[in-house]
C-alpha cells in the first residue's frame, strides 16, 4: 500500500506536465528586454527519461556561464583586462570568452505582468511565474534595465526580498544575497545557484510579458520535505 | 534492518533499485546529515543540488536530511556540491589519484600496491636499523576517520617512534588545551541545541557564517527571534553586521582577547553579576582571580589596548551577565594565536563565574574547524588525544629532519606544503633534507610533488568511517560509490606496512568495522557500533556513549562536577601578552588570515567545483580604506605583501571591514600560498601556530 503511494509521489508531475505543454512562442515584432543575450532551449527532465548526465552537463555548462558573468560582475571595479587575467588562472572557466555569456531560457506560457509605465512609476512589479504558486518580481535597476527573477531562494525556498539601494535580493532565512544587476548570481550565503531568471518581452503598446525561465524554480520537483516523509513512512514498515 | 527497508524504494521509471544511504557531510565541524540517493535512474529530489553520474553508471544526489537533528535539512554552499566532489572520470575530479606510484629517476611511475608497500616497508626497516625508530615519523589528519587514524596510531606504537602528530595541531589543539587546563577535559562541552535556549550568544573570534555555516544559520534565526548576538572580531564579518543589528559588535585590536575577557570579568564582579553559589560549589581559584582582574583590568585601563571604548566593554559584559543563560562560542580567532590557550582559558573564566557552564543554553565551547577522529575526541586526551600523548609535534619533526636525525615521514590526508607556517622553510626541509616521503592522498598536490611513494586513498562515499563533530556527535560515513582505480581506504596503508614489517598480530583487522570494534574498547563510546549508527540514520549519538543501552550525553558538566582532582573547574588569572611579532616601522601592518564560505581548507575540492571557484575567483588582501589611500592602493590592483619570511603578490580589496593597520587574507587559497608569510611562533602549551598575527608591509605595484 505504502509502496504504491510512493510510486505516485515519485513522479515529478508538475515539472513533467509543464514541459509537456506547448512552448509559447515569441511573436516576431516584440522586443525582449532585460537580459542582454539569450537563447531559448527546452530542458530535458529526468522524469521524461532523458539521460541524467546530459542534464547535469547542461546544468554545468549553464552554471559555468553564470559563473563567468558573476565573476566579471562582482568585481566590477576591476578593469576588464585585469579580471580576465585573474580568470586565466582558473582552468575551468578560462576557456570561455566573455562573449559566450548567455542564459538559456525554457519557454513557458506567456503571461502579462504589467506595463512599462507601471514599472517606470513603481520600480517593481510582483507576479507569479511560471505557475500560480511561484512568486516572481520584475524590477527596474538604476541603469534603467528591467530584470525579472523567481523569488524563491535556491537554498531552501524562502521568498527573497529586494533591497533597492544595493540592487540585491536578500533572503530573510539564511541571508543569501543575489546580485539583481548580474543575473541574480549569489554574492553571499548558502544558496548554491542564482535565482531563476525570467525572460521578459515588451510589445508595441508597452505591455510587459513573462515568456520563459532559465531554471526550474525551487520546489517544482518533488521537494526534499515530501521525499523525507516518504522515507519516514518507509522506515516504519 | 531499517536501512534495508529504506533502500527498497523503487523508482517507477525503472526496474532498478534506488538506494538511500544516511551519511554526513565531509566538510566542516557541523557534520550535517545527508541522504544520498543513488541508482541507475533516479528522480531529482531537489532542483538546485547537483546530480552526478558515477563511473558505474549510477546517478547520485545528496539531499540534506530533514530528520538529522544537526541540520534539519539545512546545508551550506560547501555541502551543496558534495556529489560533485565524487570521482568522475569525465568531470573536474578526473585527476584523482588512482594507482600507487613510486618515484623512479625523478618521476612518479605507476606501480602495484604490493610493490609500493614492500618498497616502503623495506625502506622503513633499513632506516630503523640504522638510526633507530626515531628516524621515522608519521603526520596525518585527525578528520579522515577514526579507523584510519587508529591504524596509523597503531603503526607509530609498534614502530616505537615518538615522531607522531595529527593536523589537529594546527586547528583544535589550543581549544583542547584550554579546556583541559580549566575544566580537566578537552571535549567540547556544548550541544548544538543550546542555541535554541540561549538568551545571548557570544561569537568570539569566530566567522561562523563562513566556517560553520549551518550552526550560524541557527544562531542567526535565534537572534532574529530576540536573542542578543555579541560578536568579537578584528574584521567586520557578516556575523558582525548582524551583531550590530541584534546585539553588539566589538571590533578589537588583534590578539587583545585576554585583556577583553578579563575586563569583562572585572565588570561582572563589580556589578555583582556573578553566580556566587555556583562559584563556591564548583569553581576553584576565585579569590586570586577576583584580585587579579579587579586591580589590573578596569575597562578604562585597557580600552586603548583593546581598541574598544570602556563603555561598550561594560555594556557588553552586562548583557552577558544579565542573560540567563548566555552561550559563549569561540573560533580560530582565539586558537590560531601564539597565546591561544590563555585566550581560551580567559573566555572560559567568564562562563564559569556567570554559572553558565553546563546549563541548557549556556555553555562555553570552541566551535572547531574540521571534524575530529573518533579515536581521539579530546575526551581522553590522557590516552590518545591531541595534547598529552607523549609525542613530538610536526614542528619538532621538521627540526629533526633539518638536523638529519629523522629520515622518513609518512603523511596521510595532510598538506604540509600549504598548511604549515613559514612555507619556504618547510619546502626547503621537505624537498632537500628529508630522504623518504610517503604520501597518501586523493589528489596530486604540492606535497605529492615531493613524495617518493604515493598511495591513492578512497575518500568520502568510497569508504566507511566515523568521526565526531563540534558537539561530540558521532558522524557515520557510508560507502556508496566505487573509488577510482586501485584506490583503497587510508587504513590499508599503515596496516599493510605494519604487517610487512613483521607486526601482523598487531593489525588483525580486515574491515573498518573491525578496526572500530577494536578501537572503541574501554573508551567512553564503547556503546557505539556501526549497526547502531546505521540504524539511527547516523545522527543521534553524542559522546560519551558508554554502553549499548546509552543514547549518549547531550551536554557535559550538567551537575557541575568536573573531571579534575577536586571536581572543581579552575579560574586562571592570566595577563595579556603582546603578539610574537609586533608591528614595526618596516613592517607596520598586522596580517590576519581566515576563511571564506566556499573555500574549504587548502581548497582541494574547491578547485574542482566551478561555481565555488566563481564565487571566490581569486584570493584577495583586504586593506583598510585609509591605509589604501595613503599607499595608493585600489581594489583590483596587485599589491606586494612582505613579511620577514617571504613575499607574495596578491590582488587588493579596499574596504572598511578591516581596521587601520590590519590586513586580511584567506589562509589556504589554492595557488596563493599565504603561509609563506605567516610566522612559526607557537602557543607554549598546545604548539598551535600563530596564523592570525604577524607583522607585514604592503606596497602598491
Ligand atoms: S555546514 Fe559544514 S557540515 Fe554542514 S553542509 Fe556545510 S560544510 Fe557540510
Ligand atoms: S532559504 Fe534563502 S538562504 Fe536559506
Amino acid at each position: 500500500m505504502h509502496r504504491k503511494s510512493t510510486f505516485h509521489l515519485f513522479i515529478p508531475s508538475r515539472r513533467a506536465a509543464s514541459n509537456a505543454g506547448t512552448p509559447s512562442t515569441t511573436s516576431p515584432g516584440n522586443r525582449k528586454i532585460g537580459q542582454s543575450n539569450h537563447k531559448q532551449v527546452s530542458f530535458p527532465t529526468a522524469g521524461s527519461g532523458v539521460d541524467l548526465y546530459q542534464r547535469s552537463l547542461r546544468h554545468r555548462r549553464r552554471k559555468m556561464l553564470w559563473s563567468l558573468s558573476k565573476t566579471s560582475g562582482e568585481y566590477m571595479t576591476l578593469k576588464r583586462r585585469e579580471s580576465l587575467i585573474v580568470l586565466g588562472s582558473t582552468a575551468f572557466i578560462a576557456s570561455l570568452s566573455p562573449a559566450a555569456r548567455a542564459l538559456s531560457f525554457e519557454p513557458k506560457d506567456k503571461l502579462k505582468i504589467g506595463t512599462k509605465s507601471q514599472i517606470d512609476r513603481f520600480g517593481i512589479i510582483s507576479f507569479s511565474y511560471p505557475g500560480p504558486t511561484h512568486p516572481a518580481q520584475a524590477v527596474k535597476l538604476h541603469d534603467g534595465r528591467i530584470v525579472a527573477y523567481s523569488l524563491l531562494c535556491t537554498h531552501m525556498g524562502c521568498p527573497v526580498s529586494y533591497d533597492a539601494e544595493t540592487e540585491r535580493y536578500v533572503c530573510p532565512c539564511h541571508q543569501s544575497a543575489y546580485a539583481a544587476w548580474n543575473d541574480a548570481t549569489v554574492v553571499q550565503g548558502p544558496a548554491p545557484r542564482p535565482l531563476p531568471n525570467i525572460l521578459l518581452e515588451e510589445d508595441q503598446d508597452g505591455n510587459i510579458f513573462a515568456v520563459g525561465i532559465s531554471a526550474p524554480v525551487f520546489g517544482s520537483s518533488t521537494t526534499i520535505q515530501q521525499i523525507d516523509e516518504i522515507y519516514a513512512k518507509e522506515s516504519k514498515l | 534492518m531499517k536501512r534495508s527497508a529504506i533502500s527498497a524504494l523503487v523508482n517507477p521509471l525503472s526496474t532498478n533499485k534506488t538506494s538511500v544511504y544516511c551519511t554526513s557531510c565531509r566538510f566542516c565541524n557541523v557534520g550535517c546529515g545527508y541522504r544520498v540517493i543513488s541508482g541507475a535512474m533516479i528522480t531529482p529530489q531537489s532542483p538546485d543540488l547537483p546530480i552526478v553520474k558515477l563511473e558505474n553508471g549510477k546517478y547520485v544526489e545528496a539531499v540534506p536530511d530533514f530528520r538529522c537533528p544537526v541540520n534539519s535539512g539545512d546545508y551550506s554552499v560547501r555541502g551543496a556540491f558534495l556529489t560533485e566532489t565524487l570521482y568522475n572520470p569525465r568531470g573536474p575530479t578526473s585527476d584523482r589519484l588512482a594507482y600507487p606510484m613510486i618515484r623512479t629517476n625523478g618521476r612518479l611511475l605507476r606501480s602495484s600496491w604490493d610493490d609500493a608497500l614492500d618498497h616502503v616497508a623495506n625502506r622503513l626497516k633499513s632506516y630503523i636499523q640504522e638510526g633507530g625508530a626515531e628516524s621515522v615519523g608519521i603526520y596525518h589528519a585527525d578528520w579522515f576517520g577514526g579507523e584510519n587514524a587508529f591504524a596509523y596510531m597503531r603503526l607509530a606504537q609498534v614502530l616505537g617512534t615518538r615522531n607522531y602528530d595529527l593536523n589537529g595541531r594546527l586547528c583544535a589543539a589550543s581549544g583542547a588545551a584550554g579546556l583541559t587546563r580549566s575544566l580537566g577535559n578537552g571535549s567540547h562541552p556544548w550541544s548544538i541545541d543550546d542555541i535554541d535556549h540561549a538568551e545571548a550568544i557570544v561569537l568570539a573570534g569566530a566567522n561562523a557564517s563562513a566556517t560553520l555555516s549551518v550552526v550560524y544559520d541557527k544562531i542567526y534565526t535565534h537572534a532574529q527571534q530576540g536573542a542578543k548576538l555579541i560578536v568579537v572580531d578584528v574584521r567586520r564579518t557578516l556575523a558582525a553586521r548582524n551583531a550590530e543589528k541584534y546585539g553588539v559588535f566589538l571590533q578589537i585590536n588583534p590578539g587583545t582577547d585576554v585583556a577583553l575577557y578579563n575586563a569583562m570579568a572585572h565588570v561582572l564582579i563589580k556589578e555583582n553579576l556573578v553566580d556566587k553559589n555556583y562559584i563556591s560549589a564548583h569553581v576553584a581559584g576565585f579569590g586570586d582571580f577576583e584580585n587579579h582582574v579587579l586591580s589590573n583590568y578596569q575597562p578604562e585601563m585597557v580600552q586603548r589596548l583593546i581598541g574598544v571604548p570602556a563603555d561598550r566593554i561594560r555594556q557588553t559584559a552586562m548583557i552577558i551577565g544579565r542573560s540567563k543563560p548566555a552561550l559563549l562560542l569561540s573560533g580560530k580567532g582565539l586558537e590560531h594565536q601564539a597565546h591561544g590557550t590563555d585566550m581560551i582559558c580567559s573566555i572560559i573564566n567568564l562562563a564559569l563565574i556567570t554559572g553558565n557552564m553546563g546549563r541548557p543554553g549556556g555553555s562555553y565551547s570552541p566551535l572547531g574547524g574540521h571534524q575530529g577522529s573518533i579515536v581521539n575526541p579530546p575526551l581522553f586526551a590522557g590516552q590518545l588525544g591531541h595534547i598529552t600523548i607523549p609525542n613530538r609535534t610536526i614542528f619538532e619533526m621538521l627540526d629533526q629532519i633539518d638536523k638529519g636525525t629523522q629520515k622518513a615521514l609518512l603523511c596521510a590526508c595532510v598538506q604540509p606544503m600549504v598548511s604549515l607556517p613559514q612555507l619556504n622553510r618547510v619546502k626547503e626541509i621537505l624537498s632537500k633534507k628529508l630522504e623518504f616521503l610517503v604520501v597518501t592522498d586523493i589528489y596530486p598536490n604540492e606535497t605529492t610533488d615531493l613524495a617518493d611513494v604515493v598511495f591513492p586513498a578512497a575518500s568520502w562515499g568510497e569508504a566507511c568511517f566515523t568521526s565526531t563533530n563540534t558537539d561530540r556527535r558521532a558522524r557515520f560515513y557510508e560507502l556508496f560509490s566505487p573509488p577510482p582505480g586501485a584506490a583503497r581506504p587510508d587504513w590499508v596503508v599503515p596496516t599493510e606496512i605494519g604487517r610487512r614489517m613483521g607486526y601482523a598480530s598487531h593489525f588483525p583487522w580486515n574491515t573498518s568495522e573491525e578496526i572500530f570494534d577494536e578501537l572503541k574498547r574501554d573508551t567512553p563510546f564503547a556503546g557505539l557500533s556501526y549497526a547502531r549508527m546505521r540504524a539511527s540514520g547516523a545522527s543521534d549519538f553524542q559522546m560519551p556513549v558508554p554502553t549499548s543501552a546509552s543514547i549518549g550525553t547531550v551536554r557535559l558538566y550538567v551537575n557541575g562536577k568536573f573531571p579534575t582532582p577536586d571536581k572543581k573547574a579552575l579560574l586562571w588569572s592570566l595577563d595579556y601578552k603582546p603578539q610574537p611579532e609586533p608591528p614595526t616601522a618596516e613592517y607596520p601592518f598586522t596580517l590576519v588570515t581566515g576563511r571564506e564560505n566556499d573555500l574549504w581548507q587548502s581548497g582541494y575540492t574547491f578547485r574542482r567545483v566551478p561555481e565555488q571557484v566563481a564565487r571566490s575567483p581569486h584570493n584577495e588582501m583586504l586593506v583598510n580604506t585609509g591605509d589604501a589611500q595613503r599607499l595608493g592602493i585600489h581594489t583590483g590592483k596587485t599589491i606586494r605583501v612582505r613579511t620577514r619570511r617571504g613575499t607574495i603578490d596578491i590582488i587588493a580589496r579596499v574596504t572598511n571591514d578591516v581596521p587601520r593597520g590590519v590586513l586580511f587574507t584567506l589562509w589556504g587559497y589554492p595557488g596563493s600560498p599565504t603561509n609563506i608569510l605567516t610566522i612559526d611562533a607557537r602557543d607554549r602549551t598546545s604548539q598551535t601556530p600563530s596564523y592570525k598575527a604577524c607583522a607585514a608591509s604592503v606596497s602598491a605595484l
